[in-house]
């Protein structure tokens, strides 16, 4: 799977599942948790989607506002499996 | 009352840790890399030894066994891989549970034991005798993240018993935190360690910044609000208990932050980078900011190894029950929280609170409503939910000072009152400068105060030495840091 299709993904499942508006534009280097977008807590939503969705283990201890801040963050580290 | 138990070297402001800190600082200097680790360690145990030499032996024991677990983690099966690590959990746990909680326990114990009508004679010696070790509650979590990082293969677990002692004792953050992982710390023990220019001047700033907190601020404080107006708030007007309440969480506040500032800053002196524990509290706009904002080491240790764990789990096991998926892993995590703290039924209220805080604001997402995001919303927006977050975490916090729920709840109905009263105008002054410092590292980062021209710089600290100094000619008595309580 390329960088892009992950990307269109994790954007789909933020917009419908954690801000419950599919209407809402992600940008690909929006700052979502130190931005307000989102908030630390939905990492561990976004960490099991990522399990299932893309079949890679994200440590809970990765999980952190650093690591997974923007969308390219998110899916540069899905595509490092 | 909390236990504590610790000569003057364990107060942070005293002279005898000045001077400790001075000596420990110019032999480490002239040292090479490897023996400065043994010299922090012997340090260290030293450190713990002049509070309390029990205290020392608890932890080395501690240290070694969870040293030895660490080992058994990295080298064994995968089977007895899990097992070794609830072992170890448990075995940490317990120790905590023994120590911590004997307050709480011994008496309930001895009660049972008389209801059956058996003699509970011994249980009144156990009592004396079971002293909690300053600093247990904070080195316990580390020792079960190391172990559990271990197992999810996040740290190699090191073969160097110094090291990891060091780990576990290390001076600087022993008494309260920060709660440090071995993941980010061990490697800092093995690297050489540079204290440039940049570091010297962050630590320095972080040390007057923290002495400032702690001796102006909190020391003032603490003197200037009735010692039990909880408990006799009747004898207060309401426009006073609100003043006291909001001083009292300022105070705690200055405290801690400024103990966590004094540690850093001291332990940046010997190029080992602390994390920080408080970013601009007071400037929230809503309790999951709160918690990212507030004991932020605890917060984190809390969120990684509990509530991640648990609402993975709970989404795993079955995705759809969002309610259920939400509420636990919130729940759970705030009450284990205020287990931390203390075992009180107050204190559970406290955490229960906050909990029930944090769910309020993931309502629209159990009810799948939109949620503005939190930068993108108005202003006004912004400003009344940070007004209303404050107000309901102090009211929470009221059960977090008070000794009993009735305690807290004769307050909050004093409240009601609404009478009024002339302010002590020397507490709003002080929450006042307090909260404008704070707003200058929320506009402008942490280490504004070492970021503008030389000129301001210089006279900024020459103006908080002059306060210091003048802050040491006085015959105020320094008050121990709150959260070795803990």
């Amino acid at each position: 799977m390329d960088l892009t299709e992950i990307k269109t993904k994790l954007k789909q499942f933020i917009v419908t599942e954690i801000i419950n508006d599919p209407d809402y534009t992600i940008e690909d280097e929006q700052s979502l948790i130190k931005g307000g977008v989102i908030d630390s807590f939905a990492l561990a939503q976004i960490g099991v989607y990522v399990e299932e969705e893309f079949g890679i283990y994200i440590p809970d201890d990765d999980l952190t506002v650093e690591n997974l801040d923007t969308i390219n963050q998110m899916a540069q580290r899905v595509s490092q499996g | 009352m909390l236990p504590f138990v610790f000569s003057d070297i364990g107060l942070l402001t005293s002279w005898e840790f000045v001077v400790f800190v001075a000596v420990a600082l110019a032999v480490y200097y002239v040292l090479p890399r490897r023996p400065q680790n043994l010299w922090l360690l012997g340090l260290s145990y030293a450190f713990y030894v002049a509070i309390a030499a029990t205290f020392a032996v608890v932890l080395l024991v501690v240290s070694a066994a969870n040293f030895a677990l660490g080992q058994a983690l990295q080298l064994g099966e995968k089977k007895e891989k899990r097992w070794l690590l609830w072992l170890g959990i448990i075995l940490n746990l317990l120790m905590l549970l023994y120590f911590k909680y004997a307050d709480f326990y011994v008496p309930e114990l001895r009660s049972l034991l008389m209801s059956l009508g058996l003699s509970a004679d011994g249980l009144a010696s156990i009592t004396i005798r079971i002293v909690f070790p300053i600093g247990m509650s904070y080195y316990v979590l580390e020792m079960i993240s190391y172990l559990v990082d271990t197992h999810r293969r996040q740290v190699t677990a090191t073969t160097n018993f110094a090291d990891f002692a060091l780990y576990a004792a290390y001076f600087p953050k022993m008494l309260s935190g920060p709660i440090e992982r071995a993941k980010t710390f061990l490697p800092k023990l093995a690297e050489p360690r540079v204290v440039d220019n940049q570091l010297m001047t962050r630590s320095l700033m972080l040390l007057v910044l923290g002495l400032v907190r702690k001796t102006i601020f909190a020391d003032l404080l603490i003197v200037l609000i009735p010692p039990n107006f909880i408990g006799a708030a009747d004898a207060f007007a309401t426009s006073d208990l609100v003043l006291y309440i909001v001083a009292s969480c300022v105070f705690l506040y200055n405290d801690f932050a400024g103990y966590t500032n004094i540690v850093r800053g001291i332990s940046g002196l010997f190029g080992i980078e602390l994390t920080r524990n408080f970013d601009t509290p007071f400037f929230i706009r809503n309790f999951t900011e709160g918690w990212e904002r507030w004991h932020i080491s605890l917060s984190r240790w809390l969120r990684d190894y509990v509530y991640f764990p648990l609402s993975r789990a709970l989404l795993r096991r079955n995705p759809k029950a969002r309610a259920l998926n939400i509420i636990a892993p919130s729940m759970a995590t705030m009450i284990i929280s205020a287990l931390w703290h203390q075992v009180s039924l107050s204190m559970l209220v406290w955490g229960s609170m906050n909990g029930i805080y944090l769910l309020s604001e993931r309502l629209p997402t159990i009810r799948g409503r939109t949620v503005t995001p939190l930068q993108e919303r108005p202003i006004w927006r912004q400003v009344v939910g940070n007004a209303l977050t404050l107000t309901v975490g102090l009211t929470a916090f009221v059960f977090f000072t008070a000794d009993s729920i009735a305690a807290a709840l004769m307050f909050l109905g004093n409240m009601l009152n609404l009478s009024m009263a002339a302010p002590d105008g020397r507490i709003l002054v002080i929450m006042t400068i307090s909260l404008v410092l704070d707003a200058l590292q929320r506009r402008w980062g942490e280490f504004v105060f070492v970021q503008g021209p030389r000129l301001v710089q210089a006279s900024l600290l020459a103006g908080a030495a002059l306060i210091l100094l003048l802050r040491a000619l006085t015959d105020l008595q320094a008050t121990p840091f709150i959260y070795q309580g803990f």
